[in-house]
């Protein structure tokens, strides 16, 4: 659980082969006459290790990239692979951390037993030793001594946090995490970013993260997919260019995050103003 | 437990004025008689020759027996309704058509075929308390978010553990709304019924009273009905707040 002693180098040896490959994936939402296109012959590969951030315009369908991917929907066309099995259901070894993080959590469960519940789901083992474990991961996101607290008794990012061990302690391959961080007042976001890398650092997890803030895309990444409007095609896929660890407020301060962040937001506003105008703005990109 | 005593002394202050309008003859002292004297008839009947004690452990008996078993099928069928559509269609007809019809009206049918017993009473408060338990733990099931059942399938948890870990949790607060309003049919109903074959029971014994003329009896009867109704209600609160202390919205202690 303590991170290596050269993140840096540890972080950029940590890329490996494909582990989730999408080939010709389509979707199409119907309700009642009414049909949308989410994807159309979508592709894409992730390499195992990374932390990827889909990035796109509001309703672009990033969350459904991410539930294909889990399991949660069924493509309507096309096929995807995790681990070079298809997907069919929602498959061992991923997680979906979910955007209503309020919604998601157990209310009637306390912190620890929360968690419980994820290593429960996927491991059996006596009740000391679970505890003890379930303690571990508590104390992985900063929550010790609120175990026995009710969600209730919790402020948002602390409710945040609990779903984010309940996943963790599953040790999940892939963690798709659907905007977590959207709902949390700004400061909370930065100590929850800061706490997502730490965890990515520290143990071999591909993390897939949707978010409609490009900021955080870059801080966060190791690569980028930007999406366009649906039916979403992959627009950019960049590697982010930064050096590890990542830190709050040095790396915000490096040329490269602020060209990288300002190319993606153009490719976005671009995007969604042209949708709302109907045609490209004046000045957009040829 | 504070701010409850300007409900209390407003119940005094009308005990006190009965007691002062029977004893001056304001209001007819045969049909109401001093309070004091019904609490003195209460205190003979409940303990000293407890006959009514006698007949409040039957009625007692049926209704918790009836509810029990209510609960024992209703929440089942109800998570059985909220999950499966095909149930649904099935059961939701007849629930509909059933469940508009006053449970006191079931007494006559239930007579022809249970006779005037303790099974046929049992039975009716079955059925009467089985439409609330029913319908709000299959209202609960529906309204669970679909976020929470989702984050079950995506920790790969089957469908058993899933009933049992994530819908049966998140409804209990509608199957205990069911549950404390089926309590309180069950009381009426029981009376009713008791009434209606007059053999033994609570009921039978206010009927029983107004008809011999010992009117402070069968007032003692009527007020021991009111505590039982309040004693069931707080102890079925003080459950309800443990159950449901998770919603940090527990009964005041």
């Amino acid at each position: 659980m303590t991170a290596s002693a050269s993140p840096a180098t540890a972080t950029k040896n940590r890329i490996g082969a494909t582990i989730i490959e999408a080939r010709d994936v389509g979707k199409v939402f119907s309700v009642n006459q009414n049909s949308l296109t989410v994807f159309d012959g979508l592709s894409y590969s992730v390499r195992a290790g990374s932390f990827l951030s889909i990035v796109g315009p509001s309703g672009c369908g990033k969350s459904t990239l991410l539930k294909l991917i889990a399991g949660l929907e069924t493509p309507t066309s096309g096929e995807i692979f995790f681990e070079g099995r298809k997907v069919a259901g929602p498959a061992r070894g991923m997680i979906y951390v979910f955007q209503q993080y309020s919604k998601s959590i157990f209310p009637w469960r306390t912190v620890i037993e929360n968690i419980d519940f994820g290593l429960q789901s996927h491991r059996k083992m006596p009740r000391k030793h679970a505890r003890d474990l379930c303690m571990e991961y508590i104390r992985l996101v900063g929550l010790d001594g609120y175990e026995n607290y009710f969600p209730y008794q919790l402020s948002g990012g602390m409710q945040q946090r609990v779903v984010i061990a309940r996943a963790l302690i599953c040790e999940p391959k892939v963690l798709l995490m659907d905007e977590p961080f959207s709902a949390v007042d700004a400061l909370t976001r930065a100590i929850l970013q800061e706490l997502i890398l730490k965890i990515w650092d520290a143990i071999p997890v591909t993390i897939l993260f949707v978010t409609h803030d490009v900021e955080e895309a870059v801080f966060l990444s190791s690569h980028i997919f930007s999406l366009t409007k649906a039916p979403a095609r992959i627009h950019q896929d960049l590697d982010v260019d930064l050096a590890w660890p990542r830190d709050p407020i040095r790396t915000r301060a490096e040329p490269v995050f602020t060209q990288t962040r300002q190319k993606l937001f153009a490719s976005i506003f671009l995007q969604e103003k042209g949708g709302l105008a109907g045609k490209p703005a004046a000045g957009a990109e040829p | 437990m504070k701010k409850r005593w300007p409900g209390f002394l407003l119940i005094a202050v009308l005990l006190i004025l009965w007691e002062i309008a029977s004893a001056g003859k304001w209001i007819d002292p045969i049909t109401f008689p001093r309070v004091s004297v019904i609490a003195s008839s209460w205190w003979t009947t409940i303990w000293t020759k407890g006959d009514l004690l006698r007949q409040l452990i039957p009625s007692l008996g049926r209704i918790f027996a009836g509810f029990g078993l209510a609960v024992i099928v209703a929440v089942p069928l109800g998570l059985l309704m909220g999950t499966t559509p095909m149930v649904y269609r099935l059961l939701e007809p007849i629930t509909e058509f059933i469940r508009p019809i006053p449970s006191s009206a079931y007494i006559p049918v239930a007579i022809l075929f249970l006779g005037i017993g303790n099974e046929m009473k049992v039975f009716v408060i079955f059925l009467a308390c089985m439409f609330p338990i029913l319908l709000n733990t299959y209202g609960g099931v529906r309204g669970i978010d679909p976020v929470l059942i989702d984050t079950g399938r995506t920790f790969g948890v089957g469908r058993l553990k899933t009933l049992w870990q994530i819908i049966l949790p998140a409804s209990m607060p509608n199957i205990l709304t069911g549950m404390r309003i089926s309590l309180g049919i069950a009381l009426i109903v029981a009376v009713v019924a008791e009434m209606i074959t007059g053999n033994s029971g609570i009921g039978y014994f206010i009927l029983d009273m107004q008809r011999i003329f010992r009117v402070p009896e069968m007032f003692a009867g009527i007020f021991t009905l009111g505590l039982l109704g309040f004693f069931i209600n707080f102890v079925f609160l003080r459950i309800e707040g443990h159950f449901l202390r998770w919603r940090g919205t527990s009964v005041e202690t």
